[in-house]
């Protein structure tokens, strides 16, 4: 479904990925672990179109995506959620998984009189759909900002999952919650998975989370792959086991 | 009461170039050429109707439509500019048509002398009004019958994805490109869209006023617009309305405002940037208004 | 041949004035990332003050000129204490709206005081001129030339050899951790607004001395051009500044040769959106600080 091949990235004479290769099957869930700094949020980043890759190829569905800009890549498929919570604070819930259709939905001038249409009444129900599946159906009309940090992240779940996206990526989602918060997301990002995306690529820190949802690890070190396969495989692997020390232990 | 009326429509007018600021500041870009954009409204409109006869009705979109243009054009090559910059660049447009007409001469020869645009001496004797009966009191019914429609397409606007997607990228322009909204495009549509209605105002203006003298559309022009917004209000299109009608109205009331109206002006904007930065009619007040609306009405409805 | 070559000099050494005015604006704009608007009128307002002391006190020249930046630079801390001290941190909008205040309050008092007309700025040699190598060259340009060439020198030296300049590096690189390092940022921001403000009266003082005329419409001109420079010149970067600066002189001496005065500012302006739309770093690029 996804496929990075080749792909660098450098920052002046810093090396922030070197020749990385990595390939997501459609239906699996990923998780990309790795010292800070080792180059993760920057894949991100590049796979979402925010920034352009020294050298490489990206491949999603069959298409070149590595050229394009951010918002034809997210009409393509792929949703992203962001390290630091980016919800607007002059919307409420509701308003700020609506934006999440407007692409879909279309923002021309036929939106300011579609708004009473039938098509228009069943997106929003779809709203309150993926607000109940993510668990914050009850804050629907309270702004956004307002909610606890865990709540925020959930919203801005929900607000990839209007989208409609085939890949969903969640850029340490567990950062910063407890660990009754963080079982609560897990679950939500299993109910996810079950019912919208149909991959997921995780950024986390938090070992048991990963080794609890992941179906297959890359390990990522000073911007280069290291290490990738099945939990059980990675937990063995001494490359990984001395580069990646201190790991956090959260239950999940 | 002609001078109740004239009060009005200068009012009307006013609220018309403030709801074009607002309409641009509504995604996060701060212009100044709306003053421009009032002039080439103002130019065009009287043009229309002075030197190729055309009826007023016509006339105002005419203006609108070519500043909308314009509009258009100018904001795609300048929006990818980060703010401070684009403010710039529409400041140094804003005086780019002032000097324009400054120096634009297209006049036709009619029985009571050169009619159309001269230069410095500006664009004189729009006798439009007068020449077909129009009483004040009528042409002050014309500006706020079209404040109302503006008002109408201003809160569809609010409550619409467009306005959402408007806000949104206002908001986090990083978050609105991740969604799928083509955020220059956004950019450009609003800057058009306040360009239009600037344009509307000045096509009003200019029949009002029956001259146009060019340094009326510059800076100072532009200034007032953002002052409007940015003291009424800068999250919603109320604010816009609520300061542009409170800051023409008080100077009416206080000669001594009047004469040093700018440098009024100037410290209020100060003040109120220090210590109520979006405006008299901020978020707080916003969720306010919402809840007592909300209390008073179905749910449904309350989605506004 | 010649004339052309004539025009060019000219436009290079007029040009130092915006090069004056874009170091300025670069100073506070490009290592201090402070947004002021108010800048041009500062410029106009420093041009006014030389042009009263020399025209109603009598005031020799150089001493109108030192007068006008001390002003200025007192001006500009106001501005600085007034309009961006309080609103650090705010949102980004603020400090243009803030600094718009300052600049319609400081046109305004002026106007009042001198009203929108030209006043004539009168300077002994204003009409002298020497010749060089065959071309000629004016006087009042002269004096531009070494006052700038001066200035950015002494300014040179003080960002790259002494201790505050270097301070001042530091804090462009990072507020906080200059902060942490006992640098007195607070003290340090109001110092270089000032230093900027000055060097904007000055350049205006060249101006006047140089077209003879002053009026209050010479701020927002001034800010303009100023934005211009820094577009040519990349964002940050004083030498780049200065080379902006002759480059716009440049351009505007050769088009008013050759066409009405009235295309000088559409050749600026096409000018500016050429160098948005292909090289917005500028010609020196972005840089945050200027480098040893």
């Amino acid at each position: 479904m996804l496929q990075i091949s080749h792909v660098s990235k450098y920052f002046g004479g810093l090396a922030a990925l070197r020749e990385l290769d990595l390939t997501v099957h459609p239906g699996e869930i990923i998780a990309l672990i790795g010292p800070n700094g080792a180059g993760k949020t920057t894949l991100f980043n590049i796979v979402t179109g925010f920034t352009a890759a020294s050298t490489g190829t990206i491949r999603f569905l069959d298409v070149e995506i590595a050229e394009l800009p951010a918002h034809r890549i997210s009409h393509l498929g792929i949703a992203r959620t962001f390290q630091n919570i980016r919800l607007s604070p002059t919307m409420t819930v509701f308003e700020n998984v609506w934006v999440g259709q407007h692409a879909r939905a279309g923002t021309g001038l036929p939106s300011l009189w579609r708004q009473w249409s039938a098509s228009e009444r069943e997106r929003r129900e779809r709203i309150d759909t993926i607000l109940a599946l993510v668990g914050v159906a009850d804050a629907r009309d309270s702004v956004a900002t307002s909610l606890p940090l865990s709540m925020q992240r959930r919203v801005e779940i929900a607000r990839a999952l209007a989208t409609e996206p085939s890949l969903l990526l969640l850029d340490e989602p567990m950062a910063g919650t407890t660990p009754t918060d963080a079982a609560e997301l897990c679950a939500v990002i299993r109910a996810v998975h079950g019912r919208g995306p149909k991959s997921l690529v995780l950024i986390e820190h938090s070992m048991d989370v990963v080794m609890e949802l992941a179906d297959r690890i890359v390990v990522l070190d000073f911007g280069q792959k290291i290490a990738e396969g099945t939990p059980a495989e990675i937990q063995r692997n001494p490359a990984v086991i001395e580069a990646y020390l201190g790991a956090e232990v959260e239950t999940c | 009461m002609d001078y109740a009326l004239t009060l009005l429509s200068t009012t009307g007018i006013n609220i018309i170039l403030a709801l074009s600021m607002y309409a641009v500041m509504s995604t996060g870009q701060l212009s100044l050429a709306q003053g421009a954009m009032f002039g080439i409204g103002a130019y065009a409109a009287a043009w229309c109707t002075t030197v190729a006869g055309l009826p007023l009705w016509f006339a105002l979109p005419v203006g609108s439509a070519i500043a909308a243009l314009v509009g258009a054009a100018l904001g795609a090559v300048l929006l990818r500019l980060k703010h401070f910059y684009f403010a710039i660049a529409t400041l140094a447009f804003g005086e780019l048509v002032r000097v324009f007409f400054l120096n634009f001469e297209w006049t036709v020869e009619t029985s009571s002398g050169p009619i159309g645009p001269r230069g410095q001496l500006g664009f004189q004797k729009i006798y439009y009004l007068a020449e077909h009966g129009w009483t004040v009191a009528q042409f002050t019914g014309l500006v706020w019958a079209i404040l109302a429609g503006l008002f109408a397409i201003f809160a569809l606007l609010d409550v619409s994805r467009m306005g959402s997607a408007f806000k949104m990228v206002r908001d986090d322009e990083v978050v609105a490109a991740a969604v799928g909204l083509n955020t220059t495009a956004i950019k450009v549509t609003a800057f058009s869209l306040g360009s239009a209605v600037a344009a509307l105002g000045g096509g009003l203006y200019a029949h009002f006023a029956t001259f146009l003298l060019p340094g009326y559309f510059g800076f100072a022009r532009s200034f007032e617009a953002l002052i409007y917004v940015a003291i009424g209000g800068i999250d919603t299109f109320l604010g816009a309305i609520v300061g542009a009608a409170f800051l023409t109205l008080i100077p009416e009331s206080a000669r001594i405002v009047q004469d040093y109206r700018m440098i009024v002006f100037g410290l209020l904007l100060i003040l109120v940037v220090l210590f109520r930065p979006r405006g008299v009619i901020d978020r707080g007040t916003l969720r306010w208004l919402r809840q007592l609306f909300r209390s008073r009405h179905a749910p449904d409805l309350a989605r506004l | 041949m010649s004339f052309l070559l004539q025009q060019i000099l000219n436009g290079a050494m007029y040009g130092c004035t915006y090069a004056l005015v874009g170091i300025g604006f670069n100073l506070v704009f490009g290592v201090m990332n402070m947004i002021n608007l108010a800048y041009g009128e500062v410029i106009m307002a420093g041009a006014f003050i030389a042009l009263a002391l020399v025209v109603f006190l009598d005031t020799p020249l150089l001493l109108a000129g030192l007068a006008a930046a001390a002003a200025c630079a007192v001006i500009g801390m106001i501005v600085e204490w007034t309009c961006l001290r309080p609103i650090r941190g705010a949102h980004y909008m603020a400090p243009l709206l803030t600094t718009i205040g300052a600049s319609i309050i400081l046109l305004e008092i002026f106007i009042k005081i001198f009203s929108t007309e030209e006043w004539l700025f009168p300077t002994a040699f204003e009409f002298s001129q020497i010749k060089v190598a065959g071309l000629t060259v004016r006087v009042p340009y002269l004096i531009i030339l070494g006052v700038s060439l001066t200035l950015m020198i002494a300014l040179h030296f003080w960002i790259t050899r002494t201790q505050n300049g270097r301070a001042v590096r530091a804090m462009a690189e990072n507020v906080d951790a200059a902060r942490l390092m006992g640098i007195n940022v607070d003290a340090l921001t109001s110092l270089t607004f000032a230093l900027a403000c000055a060097l904007g009266a000055i350049a205006g003082v060249l101006i006047a001395i140089s077209s003879s005329i002053v009026s209050t419409t010479l701020g927002s001109e001034m800010l303009l051009k100023g934005f211009v420079v820094i577009v040519l010149g990349g964002l940050g970067s004083i030498p780049g500044a200065a080379l902006g600066g002759v480059l716009l002189g440049i351009v505007e001496g050769v088009t008013v040769a050759y066409l009405p005065s009235l295309y000088r500012d559409f050749f600026s302006f096409g000018l500016l959106m050429i160098m948005l739309m292909a090289r917005p770093t500028g010609l020196m690029g972005k840089r945050i600080a200027e480098r040893a």
